[in-house]
């Protein structure tokens, strides 16, 4: 074979060689992902995305807000409500906990003081100047109560003034986002520190079949390790990593998995679909590639490429290797 | 009652006509005084008003003592003979000789007399019968004679007195209360002049006492009391008051609003109670507690005794509280009371929010009921409240145990 002939076979083959080389179908994940705020930045997550066939959602971020909201506003005397409002709220805003906070977002701050904190049983203090006790109903002597959520007394000048019962802010859109995985093939699984009764309402609210319910924090191992053991690819997605999971889909950068700009539910769905349609578009644009460059060179050898054709052919091949690996972006 | 002198008994003709003058005592008694007054050199000055005021009450007491004694009532003389003494005493301090008593006696006497003798020319009367009355009155004039002497001798040593002593007992009687006479004697001796408003002042010298030198001549004052009292001319008042804490660095002088002298006593009253209510954190403790910003605070702790009677009796509903819910409840009523308010704006006052106010509001109304709609109730709740409140915050918890104690004996 002559020189030109062999130069003729090579760059007819180049778009097999572009194909396999350059990452184009990951490089378009990534940059789909950025502005859908999921960070594909970890090669191996980008492999793992598509295996993944369960995933555990944490209660706190992914199909609620993060947050608690009052749900129920139950004055002792209707002319309590506002006063109830008042001064839960005031000193819901000393308070370090969801329902504390939930709390405070129903008034301003006013002038506390004396604040303190009763472990899990509530908080006190004084709200201009009125001694305020906010928490369970039996450690301020009141009578309990059984509303789905977390009921809260309301003390004032030691005389209770009513009830504030709040319950998890479930996004709006999270039973479509839970579908729009289950028709991925990826099953969600939610798990909650909450007890069962408020669990089960959580799961059956953004249509999750299976869940978990009083689990604290660090028990999500546990639970990876029993998915796994069933044959499963878990991921889980939470404000905390599990280093047992296979994919870790967090708002935190920890240096793998896959980092989120928040936890919503509809975002990790995106994050997962993202990671098959790159692995696809790759597949795709791999065997285009191999070929159009097959052809290519079986061509130029038997000498119908001339070199200009031969130069023209691995453009064209090269632009449509590309645009399969490019194709269309995941709904 | 001191027992008549031994007289002759008077005729019964005599005691007729007498009882016939009886109705003419103070028309007489007028003669007499105008014609002291015409006929004694000097006694047209009108510093000398009082002092015939005086003569006139004298001459008009002395007859009215002379007939009911002469018609055999029961009489005292003690009452007559300390006006002529005081009559004495005036004419001694105002630098007049013995001649000018003699005078007026024998002025007053002859006015008598003439009107004895036309009285028995009109009622045929024997001339033994008239030399009865003539005697019974010579020996009453030498007796009341004798009490002017007194009366002069005491106030010509009054005058003589050191004149320290002199404003001293002008001072006392200015705080006193004693009437425009003795204040005027007192002034007279002491040679201060008694402006018409004066400025009292009680001084809590939270050391040695002032020294009078200290405060000038324009200052009335005396040691040996605590508060220490100091009186002066209104106009005098800031130089007076400067001086105090010249001599007195850490000296609190409680300073009245400017009063009528006659309403020292009263002032006095009320510049001590001011720093009384400044012992008990009612009023803020400073050098100088000028009492007109504080008057509604004197007045009202003037009844102490009634205030915690009525305490007891209205704040009823209150004193079941506890002490901090007792205290922000009274403040945000007494503010509701003094201002009628909403409750932003009772808010802003108490610097609480307006929620808390209305929440108050409903506990008030709560424990109250029916009665704030009683405007009696609340006019004696307002000033109860405004009287009270002030010493609760300051620690005064003396209502509350005392209705404590009342409730454990039943």
């Amino acid at each position: 074979m002559t020189p030109a002939l062999v130069a003729c076979v090579l760059l007819a083959a180049l778009p097999a060689v572009f194909a396999h080389a350059v990452p184009v179908a990951r490089w378009v994940a990534r940059a789909r992902g950025r502005a859908a705020g999921v960070f594909l930045d970890d090669r191996a997550a980008l492999a793992l995305g598509p295996r993944v066939d369960t995933v555990l959602l944490d209660r706190w971020g992914t199909v609620t807000t993060g947050q608690l909201r009052v749900v129920a506003v139950d004055p002792v005397e209707p002319d309590h409500e506002r006063n109830l409002r008042w001064f839960a709220g005031a000193l819901g805003h000393a308070a370090d906990d969801p329902v504390g906070r939930a709390i405070a977002r129903l008034s301003s701050r006013g002038k506390l003081s004396q604040v303190e904190r009763h472990g899990g049983s509530g908080i006190s203090g004084s709200v201009d100047r009125h001694p305020v006790r906010l928490g369970r109903p039996d450690w301020l002597g009141m009578d309990a109560r059984d509303d789905a959520g977390v009921t809260v007394g309301v003390q004032v000048d030691s005389r209770p003034i009513g009830y504030i019962t709040v319950a998890d802010d479930v996004r709006p859109h999270a039973p479509e986002d839970v579908a729009r995985l289950r028709a991925d093939g990826v099953e969600p699984v939610l798990v909650s520190e909450d007890t069962e009764r408020n669990t089960r309402g959580l799961a059956e609210a953004c249509g999750i079949g299976q869940w978990y319910a009083d689990r604290p924090a660090d028990d999500r191992a546990e639970l990876v390790d029993e998915r796994r053991r069933g044959g499963h690819v878990v991921a889980v997605a939470g404000p905390a990593t599990v280093p047992e999971a296979d994919l870790v889909l967090t708002d935190a950068d920890v240096g793998h998995g896959i980092r989120l700009a928040d936890l919503d539910v509809g975002r990790v769905a995106t994050a997962l679909a993202l990671t098959r349609s790159a692995a696809r578009a790759a597949t795709r644009s791999r065997r285009t590639g191999l070929g159009v460059g097959v052809a290519g060179a079986a061509l130029a050898a038997a000498g119908v490429l001339a070199l200009p054709l031969a130069i023209g052919w691995a453009v064209v091949g090269c632009g449509a290797v590309a645009l399969v690996a490019v194709g269309r972006a995941p709904s | 009652m001191r027992a008549a002198p031994p007289r002759a008994a008077l005729p019964g003709s005599a005691q007729w006509m007498i009882s016939s003058l009886e109705g003419r005592v103070r028309e007489v008694a007028e003669q007499v005084t105008d014609q002291v007054r015409s006929g004694v050199p000097g006694l047209e000055d009108p510093a000398d008003a009082r002092l015939l005021d005086l003569v006139f009450t004298a001459v008009h007491n002395a007859m009215r003592v002379f007939v009911d004694e002469a018609l055999g009532r029961e009489v005292s003389y003690l009452p007559v003979e300390d006006m002529f003494r005081k009559v004495g005493y005036r004419v001694a301090l105002r630098g007049r000789d013995l001649d000018t008593i003699d005078q007026g006696m024998g002025i007053a006497v002859g006015v008598i007399s003439d009107e004895l003798r036309v009285s028995a020319a009109e009622n045929e009367l024997s001339a033994g019968a008239l030399n009865a009355i003539n005697d019974a009155v010579t020996l009453f004039v030498g007796q009341l004679t004798e009490q002017i002497g007194v009366g002069y001798r005491a106030g010509a040593q009054a005058r003589s007195t050191d004149t320290g002593l002199a404003r001293a007992r002008l001072l006392a009687a200015l705080l006193s209360g004693a009437d425009a006479d003795e204040v005027e004697t007192q002034a007279a001796i002491a040679g201060w002049d008694v402006p018409d408003q004066v400025t009292v002042i009680a001084v809590e010298t939270g050391g040695a006492a002032l020294r009078a030198d200290a405060l000038g001549p324009q200052a009335l004052t005396r040691t040996g009391r605590s508060p220490q009292p100091v009186v002066c001319a209104t106009a005098d008042a800031d130089e007076v008051v400067a001086a105090i804490h010249r001599a007195a660095p850490k000296a609190r002088a409680s300073v009245c609003w400017p009063v009528p002298h006659g309403d020292a006593s009263a002032a006095w009253t009320w510049a001590t109670r001011a720093l009384s209510l400044v012992e008990a954190r009612v009023i803020p403790a400073r050098p100088v507690v000028e009492c007109v910003r504080f008057r509604t605070e004197i007045w009202l702790h003037a009844e102490p005794v009634l205030r915690r009677q009525l305490a007891q009796e209205l704040l009823q509903p209150l004193f079941n509280e506890t002490e901090n819910s007792r205290e922000i409840l009274s403040e945000t009523l007494l503010v509701w009371l003094e201002t009628r308010d909403s409750a932003p704006a009772i808010a802003a006052r108490l610097g609480v929010h307006p929620q808390t106010v209305r929440y108050r509001w409903k506990r008030i109304n709560e424990l109250f009921g029916d009665a704030l709609h009683d405007p009696d109730f609340v006019v004696q709740l307002t000033l109860l409240l405004k009287a009270s409140v002030p010493l609760w915050i300051a620690g005064d918890q003396s209502d509350f145990r005392r209705f404590r104690e009342q409730e454990e004996t039943g």
